[in-house]
């Protein structure tokens, strides 16, 4: 997939991750992973992204003897889940503009 | 390779980046690794499945350049940032009779180099207004000799003067074409100045 157009679809992919219910890292990982290939690393400076502009909060939870950190979405984050929706409807309607395109060549 | 080798060798690479950030990154591949183990996959796995350390450690730090580069646009060396290294200072403070002359002289010269290019140029430019001048009033003598009778010095005065006004002509495309140079050379050199500054200061652009 484009470079470009993975970085804007895996920050809203981790918002709806836990955007049900809070969640960690290595499961937000698991959830993404069938659609959309995602690891430690990306993931990493998403979560730090998706924090600095206050669309999820952070708390501490122990777990096992250790400290686990959660996720949970905020306002801001729900809102740019109903935004990307929104721009998808328009990405769908280009898309099928290009997919038009395609056939007509293909007849010659 | 264990958890903590991993995370030894990852701290050490990290170190460029404040402390707090560091800690953090440390931190969050710390609870990667540790909820793998939980998963039950074995340490070695759980290491192996976040990847290689040296390649992690370097697109963090690229990561982490990427989302650092707000007016601070120096992406060879995250190591001083705000402090400047002391023993420089002192030895700026101590050389300064030496560089501070050294840097005034030079200054003396550029300067006098330019008054001297220039100098040049109105010289030329003199000759041109002298030619026409002197075609003007050669012109002038020679029409007033001749409505005075002496016709071959008129004539030849005015002849002499036409000649000069051509010449004045060829000189002022000269002069033209010189003033350019000249322009052209004290742009360039004045750019060269600002490079050479610029690169002392780093800008914050």
């Amino acid at each position: 997939m484009d470079i470009q157009i993975k970085r804007g679809i895996l920050e809203v992919c981790v918002l709806a991750a836990i955007k049900e219910n809070d969640s960690y890292g290595y499961k937000i990982i698991k959830d993404i992973k069938p659609y959309v290939d995602i690891s430690e690393s990306t993931l990493y400076p998403i979560l730090r992204r998706l924090e600095s502009t206050n669309m999820l909060s952070v708390r501490n939870v122990e777990h096992n003897g250790r400290l686990r950190k959660y996720y949970h979405i905020t306002d801001l984050g729900l809102e740019r889940i109903t935004e990307f929706k929104k721009e998808w409807e328009e990405l769908q309607s280009i898309y099928n503009f290009i997919n038009k395109a395609g056939d007509s060549n293909d007849k010659e | 390779m264990t958890k903590s080798e991993f995370l030894i060798i990852l701290r050490k690479k990290l170190i460029s980046i404040p402390e707090q950030d560091r800690r953090k990154t440390i931190q969050y591949y710390s609870e990667m690794i540790d909820d793998r183990i939980e998963e039950g996959f074995s340490e070695e796995d759980a290491v192996e499945q976040i990847g290689l350390v040296y390649e992690l450690a370097s697109q963090i730090m690229s990561d982490y350049k990427e989302q650092s580069s707000d007016g601070r646009s120096d992406p060879n060396s995250t190591q001083q940032k705000k402090s400047v290294n002391p023993v420089v200072v002192i030895l700026l403070i101590l050389g300064f009779p030496l560089w501070f002359s050294l840097l005034l002289t030079a200054f003396a010269v550029l300067v006098s180099l330019f008054i001297t290019l220039w100098s040049v140029i109105i010289a030329f430019w003199s000759v041109f207004v002298s030619f026409i001048a002197c075609a003007f009033s050669g012109v002038i003598v020679g029409v007033v000799f001749n409505i005075l009778g002496n016709v071959f010095p008129g004539t030849a005065m005015i002849g002499a003067a036409l000649i000069l006004a051509g010449l004045s002509v060829f000189s002022f495309y000269g002069c033209k074409a010189l003033t350019k140079g000249a322009a052209f050379l004290t742009k360039q050199i004045a750019v060269l100045i600002k490079k050479v500054f610029l690169k002392r200061r780093p800008s914050d652009a």
